[in-house]
């Protein structure tokens, strides 16, 4: 979000913000009270029915977090949660070198991998997701084995983020020879995003900057070429702290007020 | 520096009115609740099964009210075709996509008063229908009034985290964001000007009233105005066919991307089409 706040509550407000998206959500569940009339809420798309003990109703996963902590539902398991699915998408992810494609709720657009499975595809919010199951399984009794599901979870994330991680490496490199580049991360889900996305803009913009910089100096100077230039900041890039050439007292100014 | 400390505690002020602002619906809610007569209350338990059903039917009543009125209104969105006359739930969907874009947007968006107000409203009367129902004794009434709650909550803190977000940045930027006053509401106008004279009043005391040279006094200059950087990283999904030009002056070119892709890349270059609407930003 800021500058100012420190990387890590960055990616704290945002696995909160994107768990607060993965709870709107539509899940179905399996209530144990009767209620006849309809409710009106704001965040379901269709209106949250009228209730009837066994049959089977959909509600967004916050109500049914709700109504599970009261004992007043069972949540049925999400489909792409069954072990097998989870381990066909893992293994997809630790024999291909591209992520498997995410779906997101809101639109119906998906991308479809060369093997032209259907079923290989996560859901965006997946981590949010999985995480809320996966604790909310053991509170109820139809446990379906937990630990299993949990455990492929984590290590499709791992993989995932491994992924993503040498691919913006790539990245890196390839935005020394043209600033201006445009990436595809197809199947990127709101967990990676979160957790990444605060690094790779900061390093790029960091990257982008000195690399500006050094070119604007190459060619005042007209002593070395460009790409040693670059060369040399690259190294000089831990210690970034937004150097300024500019010695006027202006740029003194600006910096006593940024 | 005892300035800086009043400094801080003025522009506490100021940001404590703008919260205000928000926090408004509540402290009406709460006079409303004073006002009821202990009359009603021994009805509501008389006829306990009949009253809450009316109150959500009347709730659900002016909501479809609403919705009729508003139907001619509607903009041809295709995500309307599939709900059914819950106006609520489209505005709620807006303020969604309004939020994700403001959070993840280096710049300071329009802001969409109309919807922000359709919000405000809406969590009132749920407010107001919450406190109906917490009247009433009995478990299923409360798990209701719980749940209505919830959802008022949630949409209650996307609000506040927008308008939140707004504010930081009319905070980051203040000299730049006097040229785009229109796309504020009036009370972050309000603000503005209340922080920029604070800003202006703190920068004249420490430093430039010292400076020798007038020339270098002037707050105004191109050079002193701080803006957003515009060329900030963004993730953004493409939701239409579009083209982006991602060539240097010495060789250009265009690469085209199809819906449902994710990129990583420079706001500047895909500003334009943010605008159209054919890329949303990622948060």
């Amino acid at each position: 979000m800021s500058s100012r706040l420190g990387k890590q509550n960055a990616i704290e407000l945002s696995s909160f913000r994107s768990a607060f998206l993965a709870d709107d959500s539509l899940v179905t569940i399996i209530p144990d009270f009767d209620y006849s009339h309809d409710i009106p809420l704001m965040s379901a798309s269709t209106k949250v029915g009228p209730f009837r003990a066994g049959i089977p109703t959909e509600v967004p996963l916050w109500f049914a977090l709700m109504l599970q902590q009261r004992s007043l539902c069972s949540l049925k398991v999400l489909d792409w949660l069954a072990t097998e699915n989870l381990t066909r998408v893992k293994q997809h992810e630790t024999t291909q070198t591209t992520l498997t494609p995410t779906t997101s709720t809101t639109t119906s657009t998906t991308t479809t991998t060369n093997d032209s499975d259907d079923t290989t595809t996560l859901p965006f919010y997946y981590a949010e997701l999985g995480q809320r199951f996966v604790s909310a399984k053991s509170h109820s009794q139809a446990a379906q084995a937990p630990k299993a599901s949990r455990l492929l979870l984590q290590d499709i994330a791992q993989v995932r983020l491994d992924k993503l991680r040498q691919q913006f490496q790539q990245l890196t490199r390839q935005q020394m020879a043209n600033p201006s580049i445009c990436v595809a991360v197809p199947g990127i889900a709101s967990a990676e995003l979160a957790t990444l996305k605060p690094l790779i803009t900061q390093a790029l913009n960091d990257q982008r900057f000195l690399a500006t910089s050094a070119a604007a100096d190459a060619a005042v100077k007209k002593k070395q070429p460009v790409e040693d230039s670059i060369v040399e900041s690259q190294s000089q890039e831990e210690s970034v702290s937004g150097n300024n050439n500019n010695n006027t007292l202006r740029s003194r100014i600006r910096r006593l007020r940024g | 520096m005892a300035d800086l400390s009043n400094l801080l505690d003025e522009v506490d002020d100021a940001l404590g009115e703008e919260e205000d602002e928000v926090e408004v619906p509540n402290t009406q809610i709460a006079s409303y609740e004073d006002n009821e007569d202990s009359d009603d209350n021994d009805d509501n338990a008389d006829r306990e099964h009949v009253e809450l059903p009316a109150a959500l039917e009347e709730f659900e009543q002016q909501q479809q009210g609403y919705g009729s009125e508003q139907e001619k209104h509607d903009e041809a969105d295709q995500d309307l075709v599939e709900l059914e006359t819950n106006e609520n739930h489209h505005y709620y969907v807006k303020l969604k996509r309004l939020w994700q874009q403001e959070l993840a947007c280096p710049e300071l968006l329009p802001l969409d008063e109309e919807l922000v107000e359709a919000i405000s409203d809406q969590i009132e009367r749920q407010q107001a229908v919450i406190d109906d129902m917490g009247e009433e004794p009995g478990d299923i009434e409360a798990l209701l009034g719980s749940v209505l709650k919830v959802d008022c909550d949630r949409a209650q803190f996307m609000l506040s985290d927008l308008l939140r977000m707004r504010l930081w940045k009319i905070q980051e930027h203040p000299l730049h964001m006097r040229d785009l006053v229109d796309r504020m509401s009036e009370s972050e106008f309000e603000f503005l000007k209340g922080y920029g004279q604070l800003f202006e009043g703190y920068m004249r005391r420490t430093v430039l009233d010292h400076v020798a040279k007038d020339a270098l006094k002037n707050l105004d200059e191109p050079e002193m105005i701080d803006k957003p950087d515009l060329e900030q990283f963004v993730f953004v999904r493409v939701k239409e066919t579009s083209e982006i030009d991602i060539g240097t002056e010495d060789e250009p070119s265009i690469q085209q991307h199809d819906p449902g892709t994710t990129l990583i890349t420079r706001y500047n270059l895909v500003r334009e089409l943010f605008g159209q609407g054919k890329v949303e930003l990622i948060l």
